[in-house]
């Protein structure tokens, strides 16, 4: 099952049940957090079929330094330890630290990113839930900004985007 | 990080980053990540970062440079400091030919 971003209306109905890392730092800076990971996965959820799907994201570097983010969708929480929950609505109990939202319904993804050697590498991606944004930027460290302010047009090219 | 930056010298740049080198080794950027403000956190992997006044420098092991370096953001951009051995080379090939110098002496002795 792939999630496929980049068609249009593909985020219909997703939800954003958590992100996961171990460990996980969150900083509270003014009214924002910052959360900081070696190694990254999202868990949404279709609201109807209540399917799961995981997204592990790690960051990359390119030879001239430029940072990106490699995104692997999968079926489980692999890397983390994680213990099923019983039929018909089976779900991944998983051990590691988390931080989730009250809102959970997934308005817009954005990834942006840049092209070199004809090759696209993804940068920043932002996720839309109901009244706040969620940006994760890529680095040797990931940082995943969680805000209430919609975030303006990034520097780098805009790869892909879908609303509800 | 100004005076880091002073102190190194810039090897290139994208839209992204601007990349320097600075000598030294992982002992010169870890001395250089302790001197910066904020509470240290360990993300993992040897890889650490301070968070201040809502920036975050991160002191890591570049893999493709295979140095340890500091990253910090600058305007728009990222600074990464690659600190590399040459410092520890240049003395070790110093005191080889030092050893060479005296072992000749000796020979000839």
């Amino acid at each position: 099952m792939k999630m496929n971003w980049k068609s249009t209306d593909s985020n219909n109905e997703w939800l954003l049940l958590g992100m996961f890392s171990n460990p996980l730092h969150i900083n509270q800076i003014s009214n924002d957090l910052s959360l900081y990971s070696n190694e990254l996965l999202l868990k949404f959820c279709k609201q109807k079929s209540h399917k799961l799907h995981y997204w592990r994201i790690i960051g990359a570097e390119y030879p001239d330094g430029d940072d990106f983010l490699t995104l692997f969708e999968q079926k489980d929480p692999y890397p983390f330890e994680y213990e099923l929950t019983e039929e018909p609505n089976q779900d991944h109990i998983i051990a590691c630290s988390s931080f989730s939202t009250e809102h959970n319904l997934i308005t817009k993804v954005h990834g942006y990113g840049f092209s070199k050697n004809s090759k696209e590498y993804l940068s920043s991606i932002v996720l839309g839930v109901e009244h706040m944004y969620i940006m994760i930027h890529a680095g040797s460290i990931l940082q995943i900004k969680v805000t209430e302010q919609e975030p303006g047009m990034l520097t780098d090219d805009l790869l892909f985007s879908s609303f509800n | 990080m100004r005076n880091l930056r002073s102190a190194a010298t810039l090897t290139n740049s994208t839209n992204r980053v601007n990349n320097y080198n600075k000598s030294g080794g992982q002992n010169q950027a870890w001395y250089d990540f302790q001197r910066m403000p904020g509470n240290q956190q360990q993300i993992g992997n040897g890889k650490y970062i301070k968070a201040y006044e809502g920036k975050t420098v991160t002191y890591y092991r570049s893999t493709t440079a295979n140095h340890w370096t500091l990253s910090y953001p600058y305007s728009t951009k990222t600074d990464k400091i690659f600190t590399n051995s040459i410092k520890f080379v240049y003395q070790m090939e110093v005191l080889s030919e030092a050893f060479k110098r005296f072992y000749l002496t000796i020979i000839q002795k």
